[in-house]
């Protein structure tokens, strides 16, 4: 068994609770099925809006594995639940992946600031999705332990 | 014979003077007592020793009490009275006028039998024509006719009447002689016995004496002002008392208790003694008189006397004394010190005029014939001493005159004040060179004197530059006569106000007016009105300083009247400059505002339009992979179409995003190499590269300070243009190059001559373009071909201009078509 193929195994063992805070249904409905056609165990929970977001995340249960969050979304953006979830002592260790359709360099540079663990793109492309959600959950696994280098901060895929 | 028996029976009543004959020649018969031979004996015998007693007497006999009396009674009665109708006459009748008095007083005699007895008694009668006050000393004794009854009385008496009255005188002058004491004006005391008891004080003694008449009369004196022992009263008393020597004293100092304190009184007063009938001496009478009062004036005066020679001899005046009908003169010592003499000479009134200084003779004479008609005598002149020496000196005197108001003779002082003339003259003197000082002054000064502001001294230029009149017509006149216009300008109120405080007054260019004798004039003065002040810091008048300033007021008023207007002007032109500043700002925010309402617009719209999009994308890449069986030939090629169109109006969005960047993003410059940029440009675009076979010539690179995305997307795009622009048969060539270039030398705008540039070349051999476009190729979304020849948005160039712009540098293009384009940029270092 190849290096990749035995990756690849140990991938599919893992199982990721994935926690997805997006108001836009279609995004939403791709996620899922982009999960969902991942070679990887995972279980999705999804909120659409930012209070909802921070009520589930206080609620005391388990922390998900990985939050992908999105930057606009009503009543508290993004950028909110960020600050609120890293000044949190409680949920500061979780992984919080930045989801949006476009990245200023402006943006980018607050969002690693504030300390966001990656910037996905949102592709216009089904296939591409799947490979930056991928890539983004395997961030989790190589780097949990330490900060993202700001030079891998964004993924995309062209 | 009946006469002859009477007769023989009136024998008894012989002798008795003119009462006998008279009580004789009475006929009886016609009374209740009947004839005389009918009498009891008791009667005879009584009457015969009332008429033969040479004592008056008196006798009532019988019931009706029948009077009868003697000569010695006789007088009593004195003449035109009773005598001697009353001789038988009842009692109650003859006695009419006072039988009230004497009837209870008979009575008594008569009931009881008891004798009466009265002395001194006022018993007014009838008598020498009227009713007389007549004093009597009586006795009322009865006559018995058997022994238990009482038939007469008889009086016998003495009238008292004259003896009462020397009685009476005697008691009125003692009266008197103690009223003249008492009321005397001196103090009057008597003393008697050898106890000195004090029998009168009168109230002048008891006021020298200070004490009241109950503590001292009636007791010895020496006890009752017991003071007087101590100072040797006892003695003198003693002397007086035992050898009557007059004691007297004048001015005598005794010390009394007055009021309870002890007093210092000066006296005068004698002591003499006085004797009794037997010529002994039996008290002391001493007569004084206070001087306690005269003896302090006196003393007072004596004082004054001795000040004023104190005085006198500290003023080291001199006094004299000048005697006008003898011509003699008195005079002090230090008189004669004032003339030299230290020695105490005499010298006559001849020999004291020839110390006077010949010069001053009639000064002297002047003076003395003043006097004979003021009384006063003053002047002042010189004498010469014996050395030659010259003295000044002041006399002054007063005329006195004699009972018939004739000048009797001068009296005076006189006082060196040789000094003072010196003092003086130095004070004249400097006065003078005050003066002169104010008439030399080249600045208009002069002098008011007095609170009139008599002009006292004004100098040349005074009168010609300001008053612009004659000395003569000012000069000694009231200023404010001369110049009546004063009075309704400020000056006469700021003359008046330095003369009352003596406070210096300071002004500058004052307007004045004043008529001179050319007529009135206005003009600006400087001026300063100083308080001349004396030695004894009284103020005699105003020193005044006065400085025409016209000429430089008014060139001062042009100078400001120019500079006002200037002021104006440039404060228009500031305020037109301010506004139309106002406006440009106003302008330039609503650009601004607008410019950052187009980029948050395209921004947006570009962010906002990238989602649907995406979906889009989305949708149809899920939708190719899903239903790519079952499309037809024609579906996939619409379907590839679409996708097309989707992916084209994502670059658009893509490029219009970068295009806003370059305004919105951050603008962090650092110092670079231009080559890396390059190299990674080149990099980036290495797959169109090897495509299109281009090749790349790089010349010499700057470091240039710029900001490094936007620079690196300047590049990318530029090179991208050269590489899309190519000519279909001949492979992209590109040349970049770059040198330093001082602005100076750029015949262009927008740059500036002082920098240094950095001058960057891109250059290929594609299509080119028409010159006419060099300006066109760089605004947004133009483009000079089909969609179809060249894809692309007409952003591209937009962006690189953007990005210049950025860096404060130029970009111009040179097109030759199909032989290629030229970019040249111009960044400016640092």
């Amino acid at each position: 068994m190849g290096l990749n193929q035995q990756l690849a195994l140990a991938m599919s063992i893992l199982h990721y609770n994935v926690l997805l805070a997006d108001d836009d249904q279609d995004d939403c409905m791709f996620f899922r099925e982009a999960l969902e056609e991942l070679p990887l165990s995972s279980a999705l929970v999804i909120v659409n809006n930012g209070v909802e977001l921070m009520s589930h995340l206080t609620r005391g249960i388990l922390l998900p594995d990985a939050l992908f969050l999105d930057l606009n979304m009503p009543r508290k953006n993004g950028f909110e639940c960020l600050a609120e979830i890293k000044t949190n002592e409680n949920l500061n260790a979780l992984p919080v992946i930045i989801y949006s359709t476009s990245f200023d360099s402006d943006v980018v540079n607050l969002l690693y600031e504030k300390g966001a663990h990656v910037c996905v793109r949102k592709p216009g492309d089904f296939s591409k999705l799947k490979e930056v959600i991928h890539q983004a959950l395997d961030t989790i696994i190589k780097a949990s332990k330490e900060r993202t280098p700001k030079e891998k901060f964004v993924i995309q895929v062209k | 014979m009946k006469v002859t028996d009477s007769n023989i029976d009136i024998q008894f009543l012989s002798g008795g003077g003119e009462m006998g004959e008279l009580t004789r020649a009475k006929d009886w018969s016609k009374t209740s007592l009947g004839p005389p031979v009918l009498w009891p004996q008791s009667l005879k015998i009584t009457l015969s020793i009332v008429l033969n007693s040479k004592f008056p007497m008196f006798l009532w006999w019988g019931p009706d009490l029948i009077c009868f009396y003697n000569d010695a009674y006789r007088p009593s009665l004195g003449n035109e009275g009773k005598h001697p109708s009353i001789l038988g006459m009842n009692a109650k009748d003859a006695w009419v006028e006072i039988w009230d008095i004497i009837k209870p007083l008979i009575d008594k005699v008569v009931m009881k039998g008891e004798a009466i007895w009265f002395e001194d008694l006022l018993i007014p009668i009838y008598r020498n024509g009227k009713i007389e006050d007549v004093y009597w000393t009586f006795s009322y004794s009865p006559v018995y006719e058997n022994p238990d009854k009482v038939e007469g009385v008889l009086v016998t008496c003495t009238e008292k009447t004259e003896k009462i009255f020397i009685r009476r005188q005697l008691e009125e002058s003692d009266r008197r002689l103690r009223l003249i004491i008492s009321q005397a004006p001196v103090s009057i005391g008597i003393f008697r016995g050898p106890d000195y008891v004090t029998e009168i004080a009168n109230s002048k003694s008891l006021e020298i004496w200070g004490r009241s008449e109950e503590a001292i009369l009636n007791r010895p004196i020496l006890e009752a002002m017991p003071e007087l022992r101590s100072q040797g009263f006892q003695e003198v008393f003693d002397d007086v008392y035992t050898t009557g020597k007059t004691f007297s004293v004048t001015e005598l100092a005794v010390q009394l208790v007055r009021n309870g304190t002890l007093e210092t009184a000066y006296v005068n007063f004698s002591i003499e003694a006085l004797y009794n009938d037997r010529g002994k001496i039996d008290g002391m009478m001493a007569v004084g008189i206070e001087v306690t009062d005269q003896v302090l004036a006196r003393r007072k005066i004596e004082a004054n006397e001795e000040n004023l020679n104190i005085v006198i001899s500290a003023s080291r005046l001199g006094t004299w004394e000048l005697n006008l009908k003898t011509n003699e003169s008195t005079y002090s010592r230090r008189y004669l010190e004032i003339l030299g003499h230290n020695d105490d000479i005499k010298l006559s009134h001849e020999q004291l005029l020839k110390y006077l200084h010949p010069d001053d003779v009639t000064v002297r004479e002047k003076a003395f014939k003043e006097a004979m008609e003021t009384g006063y005598l003053h002047y002042e002149s010189r004498l010469i001493w014996d050395d030659k020496s010259i003295h000044w000196f002041e006399a002054r005197g007063r005329l006195s005159y004699d009972e018939e108001n004739r000048p009797l003779k001068l009296m005076g002082i006189i006082r060196d004040i040789t000094e003072e003339k010196s003092h003086q003259q130095e004070l004249e003197e400097s006065e003078q060179r005050f003066r002169n000082l104010i008439m030399q002054s080249p600045v208009p000064k002069a002098i008011l004197k007095g609170k009139e502001f008599v002009v006292e001294v004004a100098n040349e230029v005074f009168l010609k530059n300001i008053w612009r009149k004659k000395s003569d017509d000012v000069i000694g006149k009231k200023i404010l006569r001369v110049f009546p216009e004063l009075e309704k300008q400020k000056y006469a109120d700021l003359l008046n106000r330095v003369y009352a405080t003596g406070e210096k007054w300071k002004e500058t260019e004052s307007l004045i007016t004043l008529y001179g004798d050319d007529g009135i004039k206005s003009f600006y003065v400087d001026f300063e009105f100083a308080p001349l002040i004396e030695a004894d810091k009284s103020i005699s008048g105003i020193t005044m300083t006065v400085i025409d300033v016209t000429e430089k007021v008014e060139a001062r008023k042009k100078i400001e009247e120019s500079e006002n207007n200037f002021r104006m002007l440039s404060n228009t032109l500031e305020r037109k400059v301010s506004e139309r500043t106002i406006e440009l700002k106003q302008k330039n925010e609503d650009l601004e505002k607008m410019n950052k309402e187009l980029q948050s617009f395209a921004y947006i719209s570009s962010h906002d339009l990238q989602e649907p999009l995406r979906k889009i994308q989305t949708f149809s890449t899920r939708l190719y992979a899903k239903e790519f069986d079952s499309l037809s030939e024609a579906g996939r090629d619409q379907f590839k179409r679409m996708q097309f169109a989707a992916e084209r109006m994502q670059t658009l969005i893509d490029d219009l995003l970068a295009y806003s960047r370059t305004n919105t993003s951050e603008r962090n410059f650092e110092d670079v190499d231009l080559i890396n940029i390059i190299d990674e440009v080149k990099d980036d675009l290495k797959e169109e590269i090897e495509e299109k076979h281009a090749s790349i010539e790089i010349g010499a690179m700057c470091r240039i300070n710029v900001i490094p995305f936007q620079f690196r997307q300047l590049i990318q795009n530029l090179i991208a243009n050269s590489l899309k622009f190519s000519r279909p048969d001949h492979a992209p060539s590109i040349k970049i190059e770059s040198k330093m270039e001082p602005g100076a030398t750029l015949d262009l705008e927008n740059v500036l001559p002082e920098k240094i540039y950095c001058h960057l070349i891109i250059s290929d051999n594609g299509i080119g373009f028409e010159q006419q476009y060099h300006d066109r190729i760089f605004e947004l979304f133009q483009r000079l071909h089909g969609r179809e020849e060249y894809p692309g948005t007409g952003i591209g160039l937009a962006i690189v201009k953007k990005i210049v712009e950025n860096h404060n540098g130029v970009i111009t293009a040179t097109g030759d078509v199909n032989k290629g384009a030229t970019f040249e940029i111009f960044i400016p270092l640092g």
